[in-house]
C-alpha cells in the first residue's frame, strides 16, 4: 500500500522539486538583496541662524532638505528672505540674493538686537514658510559688571620653553563658577578661541589648544563636537555649578613664539537658548550614533523650527583671557 | 445543597498505556452531567460527580479515548492508561473529550509534540518557538529567527517556562534556534491572554514546556541526524514503574565541518592561522521517581551554551600579534518538584527552581615585537559580563471543592541577583609602562520577587462558567517595594446552538525588563530590574471571543485590547555599548504601548488531514516622551496581517506530508529619508566669519517605513520505515520553497555612480535539507 503511494506521489513530488528549482535558480542568480522604491521626499527648509546681541556680521543660511536617495544632496537657497521681529515690534530683515555671501551665507551686518524674545521668519519661493520663536539668555559677563555673571581663578599654572626648538607648552588650571539661577534653567558652552593647528598652523609655526574638564562622568557638562567645547548645564532646583575644574593646555611653536605667549590663552564662555543645546547635542549624538543600524536606536534630529529643519538659536557670549 | 450532598470525589492519574508517562492536559468528561476535569502538568485530575452510575470519556491528543462506566457510591480512585495512536499504528485518532467551547481559558493554544516533529524545519532542526509563531497573534522576530512578539508585546514579555522555571534566554545562533529540544519534550502551549491567576510576572504570554519524564517500563531512544546539529535522547526505568529517567543531548557542528577547509586555508599561508569557531549545545536531564500512591518527585536540568568566536595568529620573524575574540552565552536551569495528593479533593506541587543566564564577550590581543631574543610583549584584554541568577520556590495546591468549584492557590518567592554588565580591562606592557587591571560598569542589583494568588474555576450556571482570581505581588530592590493586586476574571457562556461566548481579563505586572534595541535583538540584551528609577511593566487585557467545533475542526474568534505602561526602551542613540562604562539607568526611558486585533483559527488536531489556518489583524503602537518627539509610533512589529496555514497528511503508517505557508506585513523601520546642510559658528565672541558646515541624514518619523512583506512556503515529507529493531524516519524537507527573498534588514547604500539606493537584504533563499531519525 506504502509503496503504491509513494509511487504515485513519487513523480509529483519530483515535479514539484523540479519545478522549484527552476523558479528558485534564476531568483538565485539575483542573490538575496533587492533594490526597492522610497517615497519621494518633498524639500522643506533647513534654516541656521544663531545669533548674539552685538556683532559686526552674523550669518543665517537656509538649505532645501533633499531626500537621501538624492545625490546633488541638500543645495542652499539664496532667495530665503529672513525677518526677525521683537515682541516689542521692532523689526529686522534681510536675505535674498543681495545679501548673499559667496561661501558663507546670508549676511546681518552691523547687529544690534535688543534682549527679549524675537521671532524669526524664514521664506522662500516654493517653499513653506518657517518660524521660530527664541528669548535671549541674560547677558554673560566675566568680569562681574552685570549681575548674570562667572568667576574664575586660576588655581596652577606651569609653562616650558626650548628657545631652541622654538617650542612652548603652558597649562592652566583653573576653576570657572557659573550663574545658576534657582527658577531657570541655565546652559553654558566653554570652549577656547584660539584656532588650532589643524586649522590654520603649519610645520614652521603654529598652536594646540585642549581644554579639559577635571572631572571625570561629570553629569553637568559634555563635550560637544558640533560645537567644539564643553555643553555646561545647571541642575535643577540647586546652585551646582560652583568650581567646575578645568585645564588648558597649550602648545605653540614656531618663530613668533615670544609673541604668542606674550597672549594668553583665550576661552568663549556662552549662555545658550536651551534649543539651541537640544539642536546641537542631537547633531553630536546623531554624528556619534552607536553602533549604527543595528545596534542602537534611530536619532531624529530635533528643530525648533515650525516646518522643515533647523535652528534659529539666540546667545549672549563673553571671553576669558587665562593669565 | 441536595446535589452537593451527594455528590462523590473521583480522582486519580491518566497516563501512557505503553511508558507510564503522565499525561498533562488529558480530559476526563462525563456527557449526562456535562461536567468534566482536566489533569494538571502532572496527570492529576479530582472531579466531583453525584453518586451512581456514570459514562466516563478520557481523551489526550495524539491518543484513543476511552470510554469507562463507574458506579460511584463512595471517593473513588481511578488511573487511567490511554493507548497512543502511533503505538496502536492508527492513522486516524478520535477524541469526543472537552472541546474547545467548553474550556473557560481562552487565548490559549496547544500543539500535539508530533504535530511539531512533522512540521518543515530550516536544516532539519525543528524548533517549538517557530511552530508557536505559526499560530494567531504569534509572530517572529524576523526571518529565521526564535523569538516571540505575542499581541504586540516584546520578547520580554513572555514567560517561557521549562518544567516550571522561567528561562531568560531561549535562542542559540543568534536567535535563529530556540533551546528547546523536540525530542526531550513531552508537551507545549502558549497562553497569550486571559491569564489565570496562577501565571504572572510577565505582560503578554505563558509559554509551557514540559519535558519528557521518562519512560516508567522501556528502555527506548532517538537519534537525529540533520545537517546542522545531531541529538540522541534516552529514557527509561531506574526502578520499573517507580523511577525514570531521561537525558538527551544536542549538538551543532558546523565548526567541525568547516575545520578541514579552515586549515587547508592555513596551509596556503603559514604565517598567518586563523581559526573560527561556533557551535552551541544543550542537555536536557529528567529523574522522576514515585515514592508512594501519593507522592512524587521530579529533577529537571537543563544546560544551553552557545560559543562564538577566532583566533587569529600572525608571525613575521621573531614577531607575532594574536587576538582572540569570544562571545558566548549560557543557559543552566534546574529544578526539584514534589507532589502529594492530600486526600481525592486536594493536591499539592513544591517546586525548587535556580535559573541562570550569563553572556560574555571579550577580546584579548598580544604582540611580541623585536629581534630574536630581544622582543618586547605587550598584551591587552577586555571581557563584558552580564546575567541573571534567579532561585525560586513555589508551591501550588489544587484543591477540587466540589463539582462547581475548583480552586487552585499557592505562593511563590524569588530571589534574582542581575548583573547588568561589567567590563574587565587589563593591560600589560614591557617596559616603563605600568599595568592596568580595572573593572567598570554597572553594579549587581539584588531584589526579591513574591507572589499569592487564588483561582476559583466555577460553574455558575449550566451555561455559564467562569474562572476568576487574584495575583498579588510585590518586588523589593534597593529599599524600594512595588506592590501589585492583579484581578483575573473569565468568562464561558454557551450559546443555545452549543457555540461558546468567552471574554476575560486580565492585569499584569512584570517587574524585570529586557533591554534590548529594536533592530536585532542579541545575546547581549541586558535583564534589568525595576529599580527606583525605573517603574515595572503592567499591562491590562481585554478579550471577547467566540468558540465551537465543526465535526473535529476547532473554530475560534477572538478580539483583544492590550493597554501596557512602563516599558522600557534606550534612549535614542543608545545601545547596549553605552552600558559599558556608564549606568544602565541612564541609557533608558520609559513610555507605554497599545496592541489590539482580532485573531482567527480553524485548527484540526485529529484525522489523516491535520493542521490550522490562522489569521491575524493587529494594530500595535508606542509612546515614549524622549522617543520620536514624544509621538506615538508603530512598533517595530506592528504587523497588520498575519496569515499562515499548516496543512499536515498522513497517507500511510509510513509516509507523512507536511507544507507550511505564512504570510505577514512588512516590518516598521526606522530609515533615513532626507538629508539638511547646516553649521556653527567658528566665533562666539569675535569677528571670525568661518562656519563649521555639515550634513546630516534625518530618519523619517520612528518605524515609519515598511519593509517587503514576508511571505514563504516550507514543505516536508517524512518516510518511515521499520527496521527489526527500530523504526528509521528519512525527513526531506524545504524552506522557502518558491525561494521569496524575505528582508532581514534594510540598508541605504551608494552606488559606484554616486547614486544611492536602498536595499533589502534576505539571509535565506531556498534551503532543501534532509534528515534521519531512528527510534529505538
Amino acid at each position: 500500500m506504502a509503496h503504491r503511494i509513494l509511487n504515485v506521489f513519487r513523480p509529483i513530488v519530483l515535479g514539484c522539486v523540479v519545478l522549484v528549482s527552476l523558479a528558485g535558480c534564476e531568483k538565485l542568480s539575483e542573490g538575496v538583496v533587492r533594490e526597492i522604491q522610497f517615497p519621494e521626499h518633498t524639500p522643506e527648509l533647513a534654516v541656521t541662524f544663531l545669533a548674539r546681541p552685538q556683532a559686526d556680521s552674523l550669518v543665517a543660511r537656509t538649505h532645501a532638505s533633499a531626500g537621501i536617495l538624492d545625490s546633488a544632496g541638500s543645495q542652499k537657497i539664496k532667495e530665503a528672505e529672513y525677518t526677525l521681529t521683537h515682541t516689542s515690534g521692532a523689526t529686522v530683515s534681510w536675505g535674498g540674493q543681495d545679501d548673499w555671501v559667496q561661501g558663507r551665507g546670508h549676511a546681518l551686518t552691523d547687529v544690534d538686537l535688543e534682549s527679549g524674545t524675537w521671532t524669526l521668519t524664514v521664506e522662500a519661493p516654493g517653499y513653506e514658510s518657517a518660524t521660530a520663536v527664541q528669548t535671549f539668555p541674560p547677558a554673560i559677563d566675566s568680569v562681574g559688571s552685570y549681575a548674570y555673571a562667572a568667576a574664575w581663578s586660576v588655581v596652577d599654572s606651569t609653562f616650558s620653553w626650548d628657545p631652541y626648538w622654538n617650542y612652548g607648552f603652558r597649562s592652566f588650571e583653573f576653576n570657572l563658577t557659573l550663574p545658576d539661577r534657582l527658577d531657570a534653567d541655565d546652559l553654558f558652552l566653554l570652549r577656547s578661541a584660539q584656532k588650532d593647528f589643524d586649522d590654520e598652523g603649519s610645520w614652521e609655526s603654529g598652536q594646540v589648544i585642549w581644554l579639559e574638564s577635571l572631572i571625570e562622568d561629570d553629569p553637568r557638562m559634555e563635550w560637544n563636537e558640533s560645537l567644539n567645547g564643553f555643553l555646561i548645564q545647571d541642575v535643577p532646583g540647586t546652585q551646582a555649578l560652583e568650581s567646575l575644574p578645568f585645564e588648558v593646555q597649550q602648545e605653540i611653536w614656531g618663530e613668533d613664539l615670544e609673541e604668542a605667549l606674550d597672549s594668553a590663552p583665550r576661552l568663549e564662555l556662552v549662555a545658550l537658548s536651551p534649543e539651541m543645546v537640544l539642536f546641537y547635542r542631537r547633531l553630536d549624538e546623531i554624528r556619534n550614533g552607536g553602533g549604527g543600524l543595528f545596534f542602537s536606536e534611530p536619532i531624529l534630529a530635533y528643530s525648533n523650527m515650525s516646518s522643515g529643519y533647523g535652528c534659529f538659536g539666540l546667545y549672549t557670549s563673553t571671553a576669558i583671557d587665562l593669565n | 445543597m441536595l446535589m452537593q450532598a451527594q455528590s462523590v470525589q473521583l480522582n486519580g492519574y491518566v497516563q501512557d498505556a505503553a511508558s507510564g508517562e503522565m499525561l498533562p492536559g488529558a480530559t476526563l468528561w462525563c456527557a449526562a452531567e456535562a461536567v468534566g476535569a482536566g489533569t494538571n502538568a502532572f496527570g492529576f485530575y479530582s472531579l466531583a460527580l453525584p453518586q451512581g452510575q456514570h459514562t466516563l470519556t478520557v481523551s489526550y491528543i495524539g491518543y484513543t479515548a476511552q470510554t469507562l462506566e463507574v458506579n460511584l457510591t463512595a471517593d473513588t480512585r481511578l488511573d487511567v492508561s490511554l493507548q497512543s495512536g502511533v503505538a496502536l499504528q492508527e492513522a486516524v485518532v478520535r477524541s469526543d473529550g472537552e472541546r474547545i467551547e467548553d474550556a473557560v481559558q481562552m487565548s490559549r493554544v496547544e500543539i500535539p509534540m508530533d504535530q511539531v516533529r512533522k512540521l518543515p524545519a530550516i536544516g532539519g532542526e525543528v524548533d517549538l518557538l517557530k511552530t508557536l509563531q505559526l499560530m494567531p497573534g504569534v509572530q517572529s522576530g524576523g526571518e529565521g529567527t526564535s523569538g516571540l512578539y505575542v499581541r504586540g508585546g516584546s520578547p520580554d514579555q513572555n514567560l517561557i517556562v521549562l518544567d516550571g522555571v522561567p528561562l531568560y534566554s531561549v535562542s542559540h545562533l543568534f536567535g535563529f534556534f530556540s533551546v528547546f529540544n523536540a525530542d526531550a519534550v513531552k508537551k507545549m502551549s502558549i497562553t497569550k491572554g486571559g491569564f489565570p491567576a496562577r501565571f504572572g510576572g510577565r505582560l503578554s504570554s505563558v509559554v509551557e514546556v514540559q519535558m519528557k519524564d521518562g519512560n516508567l517500563r522501556e528502555t527506548h531512544g532517538t537519534v537525529n541526524v540533520s545537517l546542522l546539529a545531531s541529538k540522541l535522547m534516552i529514557e527509561g526505568p531506574i526502578v520499573k514503574d517507580k523511577a525514570s529517567f531521561m537525558i538527551s543531548g544536542r549538538r551543532t557542528y558546523l565548526d567541525l565541518l568547516t575545520r578541514p577547509i579552515i586549515n587547508a586555508a592555513n596551509q596556503q599561508d603559514p604565517s598567518i592561522q586563523t581559526k573560527p569557531r561556533y557551535f552551541f549545545h544543550d542537555l536536557n536531564g529528567k529523574l522522576n521517581w514515585r515514592i508512594g500512591e501519593r507522592d512524587r518527585v521530579y529533577l529537571s536540568l537543563f544546560d544551553g551554551t552557545d560559543d562564538f568566536g577566532f583566533e587569529s595568529t600572525e608571525n613575521l620573524g621573531a614577531s607575532s600579534s594574536f587576538i582572540d575574540f569570544g562571545l558566548d552565552w549560557r543557559n543552566r536551569v534546574a529544578a526539584l518538584r514534589w507532589n502529594h495528593e492530600w486526600g481525592p479533593k486536594l493536591f499539592s506541587n513544591v517546586t525548587l527552581t535556580r535559573s541562570q543566564y550569563e553572556f560574555n564577550t571579550g577580546v584579548e590581543f598580544r604582540e611580541s615585537f623585536g629581534a630574536i631574543g630581544d622582543t618586547n610583549t605587550s598584551r591587552l584584554a577586555s571581557l563584558y559580563q552580564s546575567g541573571i541568577v534567579d532561585l525560586g520556590a513555589r508551591v501550588d495546591f489544587l484543591y477540587a471543592l466540589n463539582n462547581r468549584h475548583s480552586l487552585r492557590f499557592g505562593a511563590n518567592v524569588t530571589l534574582h541577583t542581575f548583573n547588568p554588565g561589567a567590563t574587565t580591562f587589563q593591560a600589560q606592557f614591557e617596559g616603563n609602562l605600568s599595568a592596568i587591571d580595572t573593572t567598570i560598569g554597572s553594579e549587581q542589583v539584588g531584589s526579591d520577587e513574591h507572589f499569592l494568588f487564588i483561582e476559583d474555576e466555577m460553574r455558575l450556571h449550566p451555561n455559564l462558567k467562569a474562572n476568576v482570581g487574584l495575583h498579588a505581588a510585590l518586588l523589593r530592590v534597593n529599599g524600594t517595594d512595588f506592590a501589585s493586586l492583579q484581578p483575573r476574571a473569565s468568562l464561558n457562556y454557551r450559546l443555545p446552538d452549543g457555540s461558546a461566548i468567552k471574554a476575560s481579563y486580565a492585569r499584569m505586572n512584570q517587574f524585570v525588563h529586557l533591554l534590548t534595541n529594536e533592530g536585532l535583538a542579541l545575546p547581549t540584551d541586558l535583564w534589568v530590574p525595576a529599580t527606583d528609577r525605573v517603574t515595572p511593566q503592567t499591562s491590562q487585557q481585554w478579550a471577547l471571543g467566540w468558540a465551537k467545533t465543526y465535526g473535529g475542526v476547532e473554530c475560534s474568534i477572538e478580539a483583544y485590547h492590550k493597554a501596557m505602561t512602563g516599558l522600557l526602551s534606550y534612549r535614542e542613540g543608545a545601545s547596549f555599548a553605552n552600558t559599558f562604562n556608564a549606568s544602565w539607568e541612564d541609557q533608558v526611558t520609559q513610555g507605554e504601548g497599545d496592541a489590539y486585533g482580532f485573531e482567527f483559527l480553524l485548527q484540526k488536531k485529529q484525522g489523516q488531514t491535520t493542521g490550522w489556518l490562522g489569521y491575524t489583524l493587529s494594530w500595535a503602537t508606542r509612546q515614549f516622551d524622549e522617543i520620536n518627539s514624544g509621538n506615538p509610533f508603530p512598533y517595530t512589529y506592528d504587523r497588520r496581517h498575519d496569515a499562515s496555514v499548516v496543512v499536515m497528511h498522513t497517507f500511510s503508517d509510513r509516509v507523512d506530508l507536511s507544507a507550511t505557508w505564512v504570510y505577514g506585513t512588512g516590518r516598521a523601520l526606522t530609515l533615513p529619508e532626507s538629508v539638511f546642510r547646516t553649521f556653527a559658528p567658528v566665533d562666539f565672541t569675535g569677528t571670525n566669519p568661518d562656519l563649521n558646515g555639515t550634513t546630516v541624514e534625518v530618519p523619517g518619523e520612528k518605524n515609519s517605513y515598511r519593509q517587503s512583506p514576508y511571505h514563504r512556503a516550507d514543505v516536508a515529507l517524512t518516510i518511515r520505515k521499520q527496521k527489526q529493531r527500530y523504526l528509521r524516519s528519512t525527513i526531506i524537507s524545504v524552506y522557502n520553497v518558491y525561494n521569496n527573498l524575505n528582508p532581514f534588514f534594510s540598508l541605504v547604500e551608494q552606488n559606484v555612480d554616486g547614486s544611492r539606493v536602498i536595499r533589502e537584504y534576505g539571509i535565506f533563499p531556498i534551503i532543501p535539507s534532509i534528515a534521519w531519525r531512528i527510534e529505538f
